[in-house]
């Protein structure tokens, strides 16, 4: 990945986030060419804005100028999503312990990446916060693991909950609300080249004062949840079918509700 | 005299299926849908996928899988199957 901006607040954000990625040089290939730019217009003086481009593309409407780095980190998510079709790619949170690994697939809201989060901070490897990558000939995950992106008042609870992480400054007013990325811890940078095999798929959802509650899924119903969370079922066709029935064979899905970190940390310890 | 409907699989279509315990995702090669078969459906499509049917012997046979001894309690289930099943192009009937 190359990435291109004069914007302070991306320099600032990639800076804090991934001093634990090896740089490339500029003539190493890069899969994709991102840049975040202050589009030319009188909005340049009024109201600074930001617009994120790959390639020659530019895929979003500009934000306000102070979403810069949220907005490449959404940008970074769609260049990979739009793409990456050598993968089947699921919407979902994947980490790993002992060689295996648990993928979340949840829709917003539900505290996917509030539980990854808390995860990773107890000793889980980050695989990505955003995307399973499950590579079509083996159904391995292949790592990609980015800052994690907390919403709201997730910010402050994982704050709280382990203060030695590391935070870029809260964005306000954006789309999803206030947003912040926590940087991804550095041994799970460090081994983002080792894939890991899925041993469970989580359906997380995060309820205030409800009790633990774990349930198996029918492989078949299963089947069906994890191929509406994937970005490219669709396209892939049949291979999207069958890289999701070798998902099913492998694992055990749960649906998993909880209130408090800790204790769902138990549990996935338990898995 | 009457003409007997014979079921088969959707005969353009290729299908991609899988089973888990005993339910069936089918996935359609022509459209791309894929489909969740319950129980007793999931039953009426792997005995069309071994040969064609009549309704009436597919009753039978669906009957006599679930140990059902009135096999004719189950034919406004297995009719009503066979309709939704035809609907999504993944059966089809002849005139026999």
């Amino acid at each position: 990945m190359h990435i291109q901006s004069v914007i302070p607040h991306v320099a600032e954000g990639v800076s804090l986030l991934y001093s634990d990625y090896p740089l490339s040089t500029r003539e190493d290939f890069a899969d994709f060419h991102v840049r975040v730019t202050r589009p030319r217009s009188i909005r340049r003086w009024l109201r600074p804005q930001a617009l994120f481009m790959c390639d020659t593309i530019s895929a979003f409407k500009p934000l306000p100028l102070a979403q810069a780095f949220p907005m490449l980190e959404w940008g970074l998510n769609w260049c990979i999503s739009g793409h990456a079709h050598r993968y089947l790619m699921i919407h979902a949170a994947v980490v790993e312990k002992d060689g295996r690994a648990v993928i979340m697939p949840a829709p917003p809201g539900s505290g996917k990446s509030t539980l990854c989060a808390g995860l990773i901070s107890r000793g889980w490897r980050l695989l990505s916060d955003e995307m399973a990558l499950v590579r079509l000939d083996d159904g391995a995950i292949v790592p990609h693991p980015r800052p994690v992106s907390l919403k709201n008042a997730s910010i402050g609870i994982i704050r709280n909950f382990f203060p030695e992480s590391i935070f870029s400054a809260p964005v306000t007013d954006t789309i999803k609300g206030t947003v912040a990325h926590m940087k991804p811890p550095r041994e799970s940078v460090l081994r983002m080249q080792e894939s890991a095999l899925p041993a469970c798929v989580v359906f997380p959802k995060y309820e205030a004062g409800a009790a633990l509650q774990m349930f198996a899924i029918p492989p078949a119903r299963a089947f069906l949840r994890i191929a509406d969370n994937a970005f490219n079922y669709s396209i892939l066709g049949c291979a999207g079918f069958e890289a999701v029935a070798c998902l099913v064979d492998q694992v055990k899905c749960y649906d998993f509700t909880y209130s408090i970190l800790d204790d769902a940390i138990v549990a996935f310890d338990r898995l | 005299m009457p003409k007997v409907i014979n079921w088969r699989l959707g005969s353009s279509r290729e299908f991609a299926v899988r089973k888990w315990d005993d339910e069936l995702v089918v996935y359609d090669c022509a459209t791309g849908d894929t489909h969740l078969l319950d129980v007793i459906a999931s039953q009426v499509f792997i005995c069309l996928q071994q040969a064609p049917s009549t309704t009436d012997a597919l009753i039978r046979l669906i009957g006599s899988y679930f140990f059902v001894d009135q096999a004719d309690e189950l034919a406004p289930e297995v009719a009503r199957i066979l309709d939704n099943l035809s609907s999504l192009g993944l059966i089809e009937s002849t005139l026999l």
